[in-house]
């Protein structure tokens, strides 16, 4: 049976793209194909960004009060649709479907977040900056904005900046994950619900053509994106370029630093989230769990435990715990590092190569820990992007924290602690800057700014809170004096 | 099966009220229950709420935090046997209702005690279990 080919949608209506070039969209958890998505050209990529360019200077005047009620209406849509969207999601991510309504919960989060613009888009006012001379700031639309969202999130994180990006008067062009696609595409046909005007949204499917067609447009004003450490770079440098704002939020690879004070038993429901939680693929994971001092025996004792009667399978099955890998190729890719740990000495406590699914032919990893892991291992440094963990005992926190900021990525750290004063001198030295404290996912909600810092963050202004208002407006200041 | 996380338990809460409301429109079906009628619609039309509470818990209060391992909810302990209440005569009726309102008791009770760490849930598992108590002594003065 042939599958049908993803179809854009540019100025209020689906569009075949013409491309020939296609890629497949699969399930994880069966190894099948689900859908086939079009590897768009730039010359659509052109046309999603007139239509949104065109739109603009119409959506611009709406006041904001109404642009506000269009995401109260999308809320209620997205509550409707609640299981639908989170299934969807399942089908084509993998992830487990109580991590899948998780995501779906903070996309809405976002939602309602934005519906607040008519506070947080205001502007300020000062009487006499000079005798009889006034000064006010106004925050003002800048146009046509991009988002080039990352697989991990395939519903939430195109959310951090879209909503906010309308209610502030913008227009958008997003360009979905070619791996996971399908989500947004049932999004965007559940945002034809609430009408809004041709042209404000538009999504196009595509790859690296669309995408770099996208950093060099002349009318798109800023760039919203999620990706590896590599990609983000790649795409902060080519927005400079092209004299874009840019929000370019990159990898990770996170410290989970266990001081001896923990209380080990109430951590490790915690800690287990943290390490496979949506199987390792997110930017907020643990990656390397750090015991210091005498603790590390009884805790990796305790987590090896945990982690060996996780139950791994389909998403979708209510038993599962964790879901499989995104696709073949990063199975084999998280495969590979776990190789590396073995060849370069740590010692391997559990195995997740082979694990006890019910198809095999799914792209799954079990929960895997290296323990005795150095500094200078390979599985330390690089990001793995999955289900395996990599145990550094050190000795003081002074250690943890040097480890924390001796990475270029410098997204999330945690620390489990009874001691309020490890835990302030932790949150205070330490440079990623997500902190969880006895948290293992330190993830900001929708009112707080998402992102990190050093080489996971690229850009002035993160994602959500107050900072993403301030990268869809620019302040104009306006000094007046009357005679 | 083991219930083992938030959305299993909360997907069975829903099956359980569920199945307890179409049990008790059958009933309610029933000539043998003419004279408990107004109890009966009660509890049907406060089963019909719960679920929707559930689903709403299930959509709102699900976050990164709560992918905990639960342990010792088993499905079975909670499910009551599949019985058509058409053929039974009103003392059976009442019988096998207050049967499901036992189990629906034991297991809200158990379920809040399991999802602690989800207190906004466990409180919401806690006033059911609370409306449990009382339907259960409507249910012994209708004998």
């Amino acid at each position: 049976m042939s599958l049908p080919v993803m179809k854009n949608y540019i100025n209020g209506e689906w569009e075949q793209s013409k491309s020939t070039e296609i890629g497949k969209v699969w399930c994880p958890a069966t190894g099948e194909q689900l859908a086939n998505v079009p590897y768009s050209t730039a010359d659509e990529l052109n046309k999603a960004v007139e239509s949104a360019k065109e739109a603009f200077e119409e959506w611009r005047r709406v006041p904001p009060i109404t642009r506000a009620r269009y995401m109260f209406s999308l809320k209620e849509v997205f509550e409707d649709n609640f299981e639908e969207i989170s299934k969807t999601l399942v089908r084509e991510m993998g992830k487990a479907l109580d991590e899948s309504r998780g995501e779906v919960r903070r996309m809405i989060e976002n939602v309602e977040h934005s519906t607040g613009v008519t506070t947080l888009m205001m502007g300020n006012t000062l009487e006499d900056i000079a005798k009889g001379i006034d000064c006010r700031s106004e925050r003002q639309p800048l146009g046509v904005f991009g988002c080039i969202p990352p697989f991990n999130f395939p519903a939430m994180v195109p959310w951090w900046f879209l909503p906010y990006a309308l209610v502030t008067g913008n227009t958008y062009v997003l360009k979905p994950s070619e791996q996971v696609p399908m989500t947004q595409s049932f999004i965007f046909e559940l945002l034809e619900e609430i009408d809004l005007p041709e042209g404000v949204v538009n999504m196009v499917h595509g790859s690296v053509d669309v995408v770099n067609a996208m950093l060099d447009h002349p009318d798109i004003q800023g760039i919203s994106s999620v990706s590896s450490t590599p990609t983000a770079k790649y795409i902060y440098k080519r927005c400079g370029e092209t004299g874009k704002r840019v929000q370019a939020l990159g990898g990770a690879k996170n410290i989970v630093t266990v001081m001896p004070d923990s209380k080990i038993d109430k951590s490790l429901p915690s800690l287990i989230t943290s390490f496979y939680g949506c199987t390792g693929q997110r930017c907020l994971s643990g990656a390397v769990l750090a015991p210091v001092g005498d603790i590390a025996d009884e805790l990796v004792d305790k987590f090896v435990e945990q982690a060996k009667n996780m139950k791994v399978g389909d998403g979708l099955d209510p038993q599962t715990q964790m879901g499989p890998l995104v696709t073949q190729a990063h199975k084999e890719r998280v495969l590979g590092y776990i190789e590396k740990g073995i060849s370069e000495g740590a010692d391997l406590r559990l195995d997740g190569r082979n694990p006890d699914v019910d198809n095999p032919n799914g792209f799954y990893v079990g929960p895997t820990i290296f323990d005795n892991v150095t500094q200078d291992m390979t599985i330390a440094k690089e990001e793995i992007f999955g289900p395996v963990v990599s145990v550094l005992r050190l000795n003081s926190l002074e250690e943890a924290i040097d480890f924390a900021n001796s990475r270029g990525m410098a997204n999330a750290a945690c620390i489990y602690t009874s001691s309020g004063a490890s835990a302030r001198e932790f949150k205070y030295k330490v440079k990623p800057s997500m902190v969880g404290i006895n948290i293992g996912i330190a993830a900001p909600m929708a009112f707080f700014p998402f992102g990190g810092a050093g080489e996971s963050m690229f850009g002035a202004e993160k994602g959500q809170g107050q900072d993403v208002f301030q990268f869809f407006t620019d302040a104009k200041v306006v000094i007046n004096r009357w005679f | 099966m083991s219930l083992k996380n938030f959305g299993g338990v909360l997907d069975f809460a829903i099956q359980l009220e569920n199945q307890n409301a179409s049990f008790l429109q059958d009933a309610l079906n029933n000539p043998e229950t003419n004279d408990c009628q107004d109890t009966l619609e009660r509890f049907l039309n406060e089963n019909k709420k719960n679920s929707k509470t559930l689903s709403r818990a299930r959509q709102e209060n699900v976050t990164e935090m709560i992918l905990e391992p639960i342990q010792g909810l088993e499905e079975h302990s909670y499910q009551a046997e599949e019985i058509d209440p058409k053929q039974l005569n009103k003392q059976q009726i009442l019988e096998k209702i207050k049967e499901r309102e036992d189990k629906s008791l034991d297991f809200y009770e158990n379920a809040a005690e399991r999802l602690k760490p989800v207190s906004d849930v466990a409180s919401t598992f806690k006033r059911l279990a609370k409306k449990r108590r009382t339907r259960i002594e409507q249910l012994n003065s209708l004998f």
